[in-house]
């Protein structure tokens, strides 16, 4: 009788541990201020567990992957640096990027439950803060040569000491954001997501005892771990490699390398990034918290999505980051586009690797960022400062995946962040979108095929000029085809289109100023392909011409589809043609 | 240093005198080219600046102490607070206020402040000058008043948030220790100290500011002055000195807005320090409080002499500073209060280039 | 019309159309008779003709005194279910007509990137793009190129459109670019139906609202036939009462502003439900409920405060985004269908994957051999295998351990008893989760509730469900829990939900101007209301409203008495708003700049109601009609001689103990031995929980 009621009680539990991530991320989302948070989700709520020798990832929510497996490393750091002063209702606060965070836009809460005299669980709340001081507002500076150009560095610190605020230090914290209380009313979400998660976390140890939360613990990661080691046993033993290249990293270097090697050895899985690039000047080098958690965001990818992405299943494994590369750089390096720009490229050239492991499971799985930070001041609004990360200029990246075309905006991988409305943006900024839609005939090409291109003009209004800055990639190694399919368009934004004062650019630009009146306009490759366009069904070529997003001459000369006027001049597929020029 | 003037002789006055001594010999920070970038002073529990070891800084240690009467919880024994932030008082990021309690029940009670310009803070450039600055956040990181001891016990925290927003981390870290041994040190000084003496500097002090300004009863005049910027257009700066029912009115009304960009912004408390210690030596007064007092500053808001938060005022010690004092030297010279005094100080010259100046050949 | 003696609900489900008569004499009548897919009203005609031989009439004779009839349909669900609605295109804004598409990046996974796209209501090749910009102040930035409009309407032709949503940026400001679209696109075609987004969902956020828009352009057409056609068809069988529709938000609409706008009725199924979870709460003067419907496939959970459900615009539906204020039903994934399965690691897992209807369980015998839920139920003697369905279906036990053993048993090293009640406990823990998440996300602490159970699995899991949640009451609908949708139709009040779009900071806001907008929109509801007789009506309004830079916003109820408001009360308005902010969000910013975007009036046209009795009646038959096996945790196991009790055979005030089991034709009441059971009312038994 005993055993099948533990069996059952851990499984509860972890359950539970689940849900109490969901219920914080609520807290969060509905708390929260800034658009960042409130609109795009840009953050991440997660339970860790320290068993007195190891923390591990226990539970997330339905959110950025980047963020979450990187805040094991935050939690690592903050219980190294606190070893044997860590109580019960403490509560502790980072963001720097060598201290286990990713990059200081990135605020690490973590709240201390104690289970035992030795074990402890910390509800964690990871987002992405407004603004955070530093040279540019938002912090994205794309020029950037050190860490303290980007903004404040916040190491382990402790704001409540059991449960009392400090509030000297919390004062501290704010003064270092441009956006006062917007700033305090995020602070304020996060701390309240921590403290929801540990009043939850609290009502289960009440119920079940220490113990059988902790078996509760160890179970799902004994499960993680099992169900993980199983699906990679499936896997052929081998190396495999895949490499991805980033444009330019802001400060004047090309073609910066990110080289994977994938070694399945049995059960065992390694990911070995030795041959990248050197540490770049310029801020895209990405700490290991970046790197690791793009690397796992592409085996997240690949792995069934029943596998629990905990540390049962993470710490199998082994990621090797060379010291003083693009992948784990030596401080005081900048590292603010890293999250994202190189962190994808991680995600990247590991995906690429994997298409000799498990193709019909590959895709892109991350956003090929652009980066455009708008700021100024909005004069309906006594001139209030206000501050945009327009994802506009991201949009899109989704590739083709087997079975279905790339759709939407970004892939399922990277959904967490949900993209606000143009008129919520229009209401809250003095800006107005001339176009947001997706472009014709610029799909990467595959049997399944990339997202379409998408265009992003907008101009400013008001009696200000706006600042932007902004960080184009994908100009020269846009988003990649998998297993044969073709890579997506290049990207590029235009300062001020259609003037004389017009400026293209591919690379970066360092708050440029926008008259009113003045526009930008962003070009945003789609996703690549999956698999030779030569096997797309003709019938979807059609579809996609009808749709203008393939041209008749792209559906001859790309995917080798003849379409011909039938009587009624409607578009129809002439089967012998495409067969003829398909096998020739 | 003046060592000619009575309460030179007073003890008091002489231990703030050797603990500054001992600072700007022991801080291993740049940028101490004279005496400006330090100071040791007593404030009372009103916040009244009792004594300063010089005049440059009256009106920020008043401000700071105020600051921090507001922003942390009352001071206990062994609590030492820190900060460096222009709107909480300092003169602009670099500086860096130590402020410890004097022991209750002493002589004193009140406040020792210790203040230096310190290495670096983060910000765009290494020294925190940076012309193009259109926001404080662009020079550094703000510390607004903090604990960095709690009870005698170093809070980890916040010399770690200190240290890990400088370029040069060992060097806060030693520098802030020794502020902070200093200012406790004499914190227990004073407050051990006999009360007689900081009586006799304060009968000092108000005696020098009796009756100051009788001569000049009803007489007026204005110089004006130019603050360069080298990124565009300069600033003017309008000095109206009068003496109005025996106070000495300073109008700063007549001159420019605040700038954006400009770091050479200053606050109200940087302004009424130049203002301060230009009068404190003339008329050879103690420097305390009652400097302050005696002078009735009036700046429009939000204009160069009184810049409004967030801006920048990371050259307000140096170019500002420069323009406001020589013209209220000639000023109080024209209305014949007080008498000349010599200043041991050169202009400031930074040893490179500042990145973000806009002219070739960099005036700085 | 003849006196009205009758007021009729019918609520249309998949298997089964209920109907519920109050007569005016204040008894009940119910029919059920079988649905009819291909035309839901020949069932409806089908089940009035079984609920007139009850009062031996015939059909026109009863529809002639009937007062009223209140219709819950599934035909617009299933219009969205199935995708079988108009063929519909979209004319928008020049340079945003892939905004469907990009759905604001909401993707239902979250790591698979091979979850195809929601199938397409509308492909890019029949959006039409337009010359044309409002500002969000609502001023023109580009006037409306209406050559633009006419060419889009005869391209949309050539792939024979039949249904056109007209979405523009910023239409909720000012509409004349879209009611001028409209003029031209019926100029050109008068047959073609056009759905406004400024008319279907007057609110900022364009994503939210186009989709809506082209919902409802979708299931427009095909819901309005089938209302028309009923309509007729009972006209012309004498009824000349007032035919209503039951709507999303819980109250009731004519069948004119139904067909109009038929996304309102896209999600009304749960509506009647939760109108009857209402009165049970009123009958026995409990006023915070979160009511809980388990159905053979669905777990859904309503919070209702005060006697008032909440109301939310956060709905999706077949994967499309529906923003009208609906009720606030929580899909919570796990019914009596949900199946347990063990992987190769050895976990179990109850759903989401369900057994449905066919093949269904394995205890129902038709083909399905997973275990879902209702089966561990019966292998635990919960649910027993001859009193199912008022004992029209017997249930295989057999069927149902051998699924549990060879499915979840086996894998988890456990004897079958032991799995079901695994399967039991998760599946409770599941449902209690997302109930606390539900009720935490509104603020609240589920333990002020009281639980109303309904449906034919939540009166077996509502116990101990409430055990989990700290919760000591709970409430079950007694005698109706068959037909409670028609039960709640019939007593729901006519209810027209006027949003418009206001955008204004609370320091800016100009009192004048925002009653200008309310009296113009209280007089488009009255205009509705009009012709429809009522005893009463009563207006609220309310304000959507958000901090500065926040972007959820709350709705407020406003101070503003017969949809006017005074200084005074736009102040008590925003103290309102903050104090809300705090129960909500544990904090409030009283300083801080309130936005407002947009305003709500909500026209009540209200009904006296019939008094109500049950056929229910008790008799003075033993209510003790026997013994079974049943399992209970703290007993260690099977209870072999639990009594079972025939419900409706309780005299009002009766209380039974626990271990029991209390059956009805259609439900099961599970007392477990800590709670008691007291049958408070002819329509209402507590379960008393210990917690």
């Amino acid at each position: 009788m005993k055993k099948q009621v533990d069996a059952i009680t851990k499984q509860v539990i972890a359950d539970s541990l689940e849900a109490i991530c969901r219920e914080m991320s609520r807290v969060v989302e509905r708390t929260s201020v800034h658009p960042l948070f409130q609109e795009l989700h840009d953050y991440s709520t997660g339970i860790f567990y320290f068993d007195g020798t190891e923390v591990h990832l226990v539970a997330r929510a339905t959110a950025l992957p980047a963020h979450i497996f990187g805040s094991l490393l935050a939690v690592r750091a903050l219980v190294e640096e606190f070893a044997g002063d860590i109580n019960d209702g403490d509560m502790f606060l980072l963001n720097d990027p060598y201290y286990g965070g990713s990059h200081q836009a990135d605020f690490t809460m973590m709240r201390a439950v104690s289970l035992d005299d030795r074990s402890m669980i910390f509800p964690s709340v990871r987002a992405h803060m407004s603004d955070f001081g530093g040279v540019v507002p938002g912090g994205y500076n794309p020029d950037a040569r050190d860490i303290w150009q980007e903004g404040y560095r916040i190491p382990p610190v402790r704001l409540h000491e059991a449960g009392e605020l400090r509030s000297d230090v919390w004062n501290l914290v704010l003064a270092n954001s441009r956006l006062g209380d917007t700033f305090e009313g995020d602070m304020l979400a996060i701390v309240g997501g921590c403290n929801v998660g540990a009043r939850e976390v609290g009502r289960l140890i009440e119920k079940y005892e220490p113990q059988g939360v902790a078996n509760g613990i160890t179970y799902i990661l004994n499960y993680a771990a099992e169900r993980f080691r199983a699906e990679v046993s499936r896997w052929p033993d081998g190396v495999y490699t895949g490499e991805r290249f980033l444009d330019h990293d802001s400060a004047g270097n090309r073609d910066l390398k990110v080289a994977a090697a994938v070694t399945v050895d049995g059960d065992r899985l390694s990911i070995d990034l030795s041959g990248s690039s050197p540490q770049s000047p310029g801020y895209i080098s990405s700490v290991p918290g970046t790197t690791i958690s793009n690397a796992m965001l592409s085996v997240c990818v690949v792995l069934p999505d029943d596998i629990p992405p905990n540390s049962g299943a993470l710490s199998q494994i082994e990621v090797i980051a060379p010291e003083g590369s693009v992948v784990n750089p030596l401080a005081p390096a900048p590292v603010m586009f890293s999250t994202t720009a190189i962190g994808y490229e991680v995600a990247d050239a590991v995906m690429k690797a994997f298409e000799g492991i498990a193709p019909e499971r590959v895709g892109e799985p991350g956003l090929g960022f652009c980066l455009c930070t708008t700021f100024g001041k909005d004069a309906r609004f006594d001139d209030d400062l206000y501050f945009t990360l327009d994802f506009g200029s991201s949009l899109v990246s989704a590739g083709g995946a087997y079975g279905t075309d790339g759709w939407g905006a970004w892939p399922a991988s990277v959904s967490a962040l949900v993209l606000a409305n143009v008129e919520m943006q229009e209401l809250q900024y003095p800006l107005t979108f001339d176009i947001y839609e997706y472009a014709d005939n610029a799909c990467g090409a595959g049997r399944w095929r990339g997202v379409p291109g998408f265009f992003m003009q907008r101009s400013v209004g008001g009696q200000h000029p706006a600042y932007v800055n902004l960080t184009e990639e994908g100009d020269r190694h846009p988003m990649p085809g998998y297993v044969g399919g073709h890579a997506g368009a290049s990207s590029y934004a235009i300062l001020r289109p259609g003037t004389d004062r017009a400026e293209r650019i591919t690379e970066s630009v360092a708050e440029a100023e926008l008259m009113p009146g003045e526009s930008l306009l962003t070009f945003k490759g789609g996703g690549g392909g999956w698999g030779s366009p030569l096997e797309r069904e003709p019938a979807l070529v059609r579809d996609d011409v009808l749709d203008g997003y393939v041209s008749v001459e792209i559906a001859r000369d790309v995917y080798g589809v003849v379409l011909i006027a039938d009587s009624d001049g409607k578009l129809e597929v002439d089967g012998q043609g495409t067969e003829a020029l398909r096998s020739a | 240093m003046r060592s000619d003037l009575p309460y030179f002789k007073n003890a008091l006055y002489t231990s703030l005198l050797d603990a500054h001594r001992h600072l700007y010999k022991v801080l291993q920070s740049h940028g101490l080219g004279d005496r400006t970038h330090l100071s040791v002073d007593v404030v009372n529990k009103e916040g009244r600046v009792e004594v300063s070891s010089v005049a440059t800084e009256l009106s920020n240690a008043r401000a700071v102490v105020a600051s921090i009467q507001n922003a942390v919880p009352p001071l206990e024994p062994g609590d030492v607070v820190v900060t460096n932030d222009p709107y909480s008082g300092s003169q602009h990021l670099q500086d860096h206020w130590i402020v410890a309690p004097v022991a209750k029940g002493t002589a004193a009670g009140g406040y020792i402040s210790v203040h230096a310009h310190l290495a670096d803070v983060g910000g765009r450039n290494l020294g925190n000058l940076y012309p193009g600055a259109r926001d404080i956040w662009q020079e550094g990181v703000r510390t607004t008043p903090v604990r960095l001891f709690r009870k005698g016990e170093l809070d980890r925290d916040v010399l770690e948030l200190i240290k890990l927003n400088s370029r040069m981390p060992l060097v806060m870290e030693n520098d802030l220790r020794e502020m902070a041994t200093t200012a406790s040190e004499l914190a227990s000084q004073v407050g051990a100290s006999d009360p007689s003496l900081l009586a006799d500097l304060r009968s000092q002090s108000k005696g020098v500011f009796a009756r100051p300004f009788d001569g000049a009863e009803g007489r007026t005049t204005t110089k004006r002055g130019t603050i360069h910027s080298c990124q565009g257009s300069d600033a003017t700066v309008v000095l109206e000195t009068r003496v109005e029912n025996g106070a000495l009115v300073v109008d700063l009304t007549g001159s420019s807005d605040q700038a954006e960009p400009g770091f050479f912004n200053s606050t109200i408390a940087n302004t009424q320090s130049f203002l301060a210690d230009v009068l404190a030596n003339r008329l050879s007064g103690v420097f305390s409080s009652d400097v302050l007092e005696a002078l009735d500053v009036r700046a429009a808001e939000a204009s160069v002499l009184n810049c409004s938060f967030p801006l920048p005022v990371g050259w307000s010690p140096y170019g500002p500073r420069k323009v406001v004092t020589s013209l209220f030297q000639s000023a109080l010279r024209e209305l014949g209060i007080g008498e000349d005094y010599q200043v041991f100080e050169s202009d400031w010259r930074p040893p490179v280039h500042i990145e973000g100046c806009r002219e070739t050949e960099c005036p700085f | 019309m003849s006196e009205a003696r009758y007021a009729v609900g019918v609520d249309v489900g998949g298997t089964f159309t209920d109907l519920v008569a109050l007569t005016a004499d204040g008894r009940t009548l119910v029919a059920k008779v079988p649905s009819t897919p291909g035309d839901q009203s020949v069932g409806v005609v089908n089940g009035l003709q079984d609920l007139a031989g009850r009062e031996k009439l015939d059909l026109p004779e009863f529809l002639g005194s009937c007062g009223y009839l209140v219709h819950g349909t599934t035909v617009a669900t299933n219009i969205m279910l199935e995708f079988n609605g108009a063929r519909t295109g979209v004319i928008t804004t020049k340079g945003f007509r892939d905004i469907i598409d990009i759905r604001r990046n909401y993707k239902e996974t979250d790591f698979d990137i091979r979850l195809p796209p929601p199938t397409p209501i509308a492909p890019r090749r029949v959006r039409k793009a337009v010359e044309e910009r409002v500002d969000y102040a609502g001023g023109v930035l580009i006037p409306l190129n209406e050559d633009d409009v006419a060419r889009a309407v005869d391209e949309l032709k050539t792939f024979d459109i039949e249904s056109v949503a007209v979405c523009y940026l910023f239409s909720f400001l000012n509409p004349s670019h879209e009611l001028r679209t409209r003029e031209i696109i019926l100029e050109i075609d008068p047959t073609m139906h056009v759905s406004l987004s400024h008319e279907v969902l007057p609110r900022v956020r364009e994503f939210e609202r186009f989709s809506t828009t082209l919902v409802d352009a979708y299931v427009t057409p095909g819901l309005s036939r089938y209302l028309h056609q009923l309509e007729d068809k009972l006209r012309g069988l004498n009824f000349s009462g007032d035919l209503f529709v039951m709507a999303a938000n819980g109250g009731m609409v004519s069948v004119e502003q139904g067909s109009r706008q038929g996304v309102q009725l896209v999600l009304s199924g749960p509506a009647g439900g939760i109108v009857a979870g209402v009165e049970v709460g009123k009958i026995t003067g409990i006023k915070d409920i979160i009511t809980i419907d388990m159905g053979g496939t669905s777990f859904d959970t309503c919070l209702i405060s005060d006697w008032t459900p909440t109301v939310a615009g956060d709905s999706w539906l077949s994967r499309y985004r529906i923003a009208i204020p609906t009720l606030d039903i929580h899909p919570i994934g796990a019914g009596g269908g949900s199946i347990a399965s063990v992987d190769e690691a050895g976990r179990l897992r109850v759903g989401p994957e369900s057994a449905g209807a066919i093949p269904g369980p394995a205890c129902y015998g038709r083909g399905g051999h997973l275990p879902a839920v209702t089966d561990a139920d019966v292998c635990l003697g919960l649910i027993g295998t001859s009193s199912f369905l008022g004992g029209a279906m017997k249930l295989d036990r057999d069927a149902a351990l051998e699924a549990v053993e060879t499915h979840v048993a086996k894998g988890l090293g456990l004897d079958v008893t032991e799995a079901a009640a695994g399967i039991v406990r998760m599946v409770n823990n599941n449902m209690a989760n997302g109930i606390r998440e539900v009720s935490m996300k509104r603020g609240h602490d589920p333990r002020d509730f009281a639980l109303v159970a309904f449906g034919g699995a939540g009166p077996v899991h509502a116990g101990r469900l409430a055990e989990q949640l700290g919760v000591q009451t709970v409430l079950i609908p007694r005698g109706q829990a068959s037909v409670l949708s028609a039960f709640g139709d019939v007593l729901s009040d006519v209810r027209i939900s006027k949003a418009r779009g206001f955008y204004a900071r609370s320091s800016r806001v100009d009192v004048a101007e925002l009653n200008r907008l309310l009296e113009a929109t209280v007089a488009d509801a009255m205009a509705e209301i009009e012709g429809i007789s009522v005893e009463g009506t009563r207006i609220d309004v309310s304000f959507e409203m958000h901090y500065k830079l926040q972007t959820h916003e709350i709705m407020v109820p406003a101070d503003a008495e017969g949809g006017h408001m005074t200084e005074a009360g736009f102040a008590a308005t925003l103290d309102r708003f903050h104090d809300i902010h705090e129960r909500l969000y544990t904090f409030k910013k009283p300083g801080q700049e309130v936005e407002l975007l947009g305003i709500q009036v909500d026209l009540w046209g209200l009904r006296t109601r019939p008094s109500i009795s049950t056929g229910a009646t008790s008799s003075n038959e033993d209510p003790y009609v026997g013994t079974r096996a049943v399992y209970f945790e703290e007993l260690g196991g099977f209870k072999d001689d639990t009594p079972v009790v025939a419900g409706l055979r309780l005299e009002v005030g009766a209380g039974i103990h626990g271990p029991a089991i209390v059956e009805e034709p259609h439900t099961t009441i599970v007392v477990a031995p800590s709670m008691s059971l007291s049958v408070t009312d002819e329509l209402v038994y507590t379960l008393a929980v210990e917690v």
